[in-house]
């Protein structure tokens, strides 16, 4: 099986990193990167902003990395695992090859997760950078733990949400719409329902990761108690794992056709 | 006998005017959309808020004493507000494979081998869009204050505010026009619809958080007209009046739009050709 | 039958309401096969059942014995050249070939050599190295066909193989598909062409509302259809002698008097075409061309479907 699936994942990387859209969407997630430098050449004006580079980071990390850049990059490519293979009508030359289909499925996720994450951690990597350059460098020091668990935060949150779009994109004949009235309506409006029912959200395990005091404090306004990392962590997991078995499961048994 | 010619002759009968040809693609693309299952279901989703809307007016006039909801201007601005979520929703379907799809399928030279403009073209995709937007905001807003109208027992409402179905119309077709502007020029930059789905989303939450952001630095509330959907959001100000928790910046936001329109404009200039260009 | 390579037993795939084929038994020995029928005929259908793109909604199609849908093994005997004009446009026709051959299992090396033999069968060596999206549509097809044969499969599903070619490429390709079933490799061409399905083979499978109409060789096919007698077209000058002398065979069921000959209607050809060279002999008839009108595939093709 690991010969068919490096075979796939090459493919699809090949054309993936290709395609003059992977990248805008590299400069879709560097738009980050542009308030930061805002930030920077702000203060360096001398105008006071009242709080620290790490703070800034940590709320540039919540308001565009974990309810944006997170979630188009994934909506895109987790949705066009299948979806571009269909567009283009190319799907046919994938499924009459030797190789289970659910295989090639998984090949495409690895791909389309990888492409991803290549996208978005180096832009977070980047923008943290830049606002670290308006703290003492012993702060910036200390901070380099907290940073680390952010970049692992987004690392899990790109793998569990091209799972659940991937499967989208499997299962919907217009998964893109399907996508954002899941981010919109459940991932969003949810949240502001007392109760337990957040815990049907898959922020609410990745808010419940963050380290620092921002995502904290927005946990306790929004979701009430949050979860253990530890319980966290395996519910991502485990959520990652059911959409990625249920999408290579669609993909075994789905007809694709294509329009003659 | 006469013995009648049988060969091909042109039509020599009505022509439509050419201030009407567009209306041809708005027609197709409606007749199109609404043979989907999908896209019924959508445009019933629509009506939830302004049936809710709809029944706080009912009980506002029942039950005056519980002091539910006050009708007023700002009622109706926020029920335009709250319609915006639409606006998103359908510039992602149908609005993103409005010229995408033409594109992909060739069929763009299609189009401009009649004899139909570019104007025509955008003006007939635009109407497509248009007309959904004006759905889920001109005829609500319409409706809920006809509703209000016909439960008010005196006179005292329409003398106050007489002026909101214009703020309605106005504020409507204004969003409509700016917002179905975003969406065509958006659509024709690429062939492919869900790349398309994405930089609107990209464009509405990027310019959302980055606003917020720069907020939270400057503290400066104008900042708030970055984002795309604040701006929508302001230019309500503009029509009903009031405030929000960033202030009255209703003017700046119609330059920025009027300036964006622009942009939008040229976009579509550029992009849809008649040739297609292998590099 | 003994030596099909693909076997279709009371195939049926319906559409909802719609029946795309329906109870189709099929043998198909090693060789080439044209696949022919209108538009909407069923032909599509019946490709993406025996290439498992879709699933039976009844009966079983087989390749030497194994069921094709859900059953990936099969593919490394089954190569596929689709109708679509749809390509990975960014890669090159190389990279194109070889990342389809790597999914057949081939190491990078040897996915990358089969590749470059494959890209040479169908005379494309030359641009291997430009990218697909800047091809012509000839070669478009032309990598297609590449990417079909580069596993070397037993059995190859051509649908349109020569749409966009000029006149050169399609000789090439029908040579090509002709060798191919000359090594024992058995081939299903479908194609809209009739003339070139004719150079490619005189074995055909008719499909029509679903059905298969007639399978076999062209002569034979036609021979079957009485109700529509063969056609022969007689040039001479002496139009009145030899039609005199013809309309007394009764195998001759009718003459029609053309501008420069005859042409005779008759039920038993192959009679026909034994007699024919006596009787001019016996009465010194001048006859300068016979021309068989009918005893093609188009004329099958017409008799049969339409």
């Amino acid at each position: 099986m690991m010969e068919p699936l490096k075979a796939v994942v090459h493919l699809s990387m090949n054309r993936m990193i290709r395609s003059r859209r992977t990248v805008m969407m590299a400069l879709l997630a560097l738009l980050p990167v542009a308030p930061a430098l805002f930030a920077v050449v702000f203060v360096s004006l001398r105008q006071s902003i009242g709080t620290t580079g790490f703070a800034l980071a940590t709320d540039l990390f919540q308001a565009l990395y974990l309810n944006f850049v997170l979630l188009a990059i994934t909506l895109f490519f987790g949705t066009s695992l299948i979806g571009d293979e269909l567009d283009d009508k190319t799907i046919t030359y994938l499924f009459v090859r030797p190789i289970p289909r659910a295989t090639i499925y998984l090949g495409k996720f690895l791909s389309g997760v990888l492409i991803a994450s290549l996208l978005i951690v180096p832009s977070a990597i980047l923008t943290f950078a830049i606002l670290s350059t308006l703290d003492p460098a012993s702060e910036v020091v200390s901070h380099l733990s907290i940073f680390a668990r952010d970049i692992l935060i987004l690392l899990l949150g790109t793998l569990v949400y091209c799972a659940l779009y991937g499967f989208f994109g499997a299962f919907f004949k217009h998964p893109l719409l399907v996508g954002i009235i899941f981010t919109l309506v459940w991932e969003s409006v949810i949240t502001y329902i007392p109760g337990y029912i957040h815990r049907f959200t898959v922020l609410h395990y990745l808010q419940s990761l963050l380290p620092h005091a921002s995502g904290q404090r927005g946990i306790q306004e929004l979701f009430g108690q949050p979860t253990s990392p530890f319980v966290s962590v395996i519910t991502l997991i485990l959520i990652g794992g059911a959409f990625l078995g249920l999408s290579c499961w669609t993909v075994a048994r789905k007809e694709y056709v294509l329009p003659s | 006998m006469p013995i009648y010619d049988q060969s091909y002759r042109p039509y020599r009968g009505h022509l439509s005017s050419h201030a009407m040809r567009w209306w041809t693609i708005t027609r197709t693309g409606l007749m199109h959309l609404f043979s989907k299952k999908i896209f019924l279901v959508l445009i019933t989703m629509t009506f939830f808020y302004p049936v809710v809307a709809g029944f706080q007016i009912y009980f506002v006039h029942q039950f005056p004493e519980q002091n539910l909801v006050t009708i007023n201007a700002e009622f109706f601005r926020m029920t335009m507000e709250i319609q915006l979520l639409w606006f998103l929703v359908l510039g992602i379907y149908p609005g993103t494979g409005l010229i995408s799809n033409d594109l992909r399928w060739n069929a763009i030279q299609l189009y401009l081998s009649k004899p139909l403009t570019k104007l025509d073209y955008i003006a007939g995709k635009l109407a497509i869009i248009g007309i959904f937007l004006l759905g889920v905001s001109l005829v609500p807003g319409l409706l809920l204050f006809g509703l209000q109208l016909g439960f008010s027992s005196d006179t005292k409402f329409l003398t106050s505010f007489w002026w909101i179905p214009f703020s309605v119309i106005g504020y409507s077709v204004s969003a409509s026009f700016a917002w179905g502007m975003i969406v065509l020029a958006l659509s024709s930059l690429s062939k492919n619809s869900r790349y398309v789905g994405i930089l609107l989303i990209a464009l509405v939450f990027a310019s959302g958080g980055m606003a917020l952001f720069f907020w939270g630095i400057t503290d400066a509330e104008g900042v708030i007209i970055i984002s795309v959907i604040d701006e929508l959001k302001q230019l309500s100000y503009l029509f009903f009046g009031g405030q929000g928790a960033f202030g009255n910046h209703g003017f700046a936001a119609a330059i920025t739009l009027v300036f964006l329109m622009g942009v939008c404009a040229a976009t579509l200039r550029r992009r849809v050709r008649a040739v297609e260009v292998v590099k | 039958m003994t030596g099909a390579v693909l076997e279709c037993r009371g195939l049926s795939r319906w559409y909802g309401q719609v029946i795309g084929i329906n109870d189709v038994n099929l043998d198909l020995a090693p060789g080439v096969t044209g696949l022919l029928g209108p538009n909407g005929a069923g032909k599509s259908t019946l490709l993406k059942l025996i290439t498992g793109q879709i699933k039976p909604s009844r009966g079983t199609v087989s390749l030497h014995g194994q069921t094709v849908w859900d059953n990936p093994d099969v593919m490394r005997r089954l190569g596929f050249c689709p109708e679509q004009d749809a390509l990975y446009e960014n890669l090159t026709g190389l990279s194109f070939v070889a990342s389809l051959a790597r999914l057949n299992g081939y190491s990078r090396a040897e996915a990358r050599e089969r590749a470059l033999k494959a890209i040479g069968k169908v005379d494309l060596l030359d641009a291997k190295d430009k990218k697909v999206g800047g091809y012509s549509k000839g070669m478009r097809q032309r990598i297609k066909l590449a990417q079909a044969l580069v596993h070397e499969p037993e059995v190859l599903i051509l649908d349109e193989p020569l749409a966009g070619m000029d006149p050169l490429a399609r000789r090439s390709t029908i040579r090509l598909i002709r060798e191919i079933a000359a090594d024992g490799g058995t081939v299903i061409v479908s194609s809209h062409i009739l003339h070139e399905v004719e150079a490619m083979t005189r074995s055909i499978l008719l499909v029509h509302h679903g059905r298969i109409v007639a399978e076999g060789n062209v002569h034979e096919i036609r021979d079957l259809i009485d109700e529509h007698p063969h056609r022969i077209f007689l040039g001479t000058p002496e139009i009145r002698r030899v039609a005199e002398a013809l309309v007394k065979w009764d195998d001759v069921q009718g003459i029609r008097v053309d501008d420069e000959g005859l042409v005779v209607e008759t039920i038993r050809p192959d009679a026909f075409y034994s007699r024919l060279p006596g009787l001019v002999l016996e009465h010194n008839f001048k006859v300068e061309s016979m021309i068989s009108a009918d005893d093609n595939l188009q004329a099958v093709f017409d008799y049969l479907v339409k």
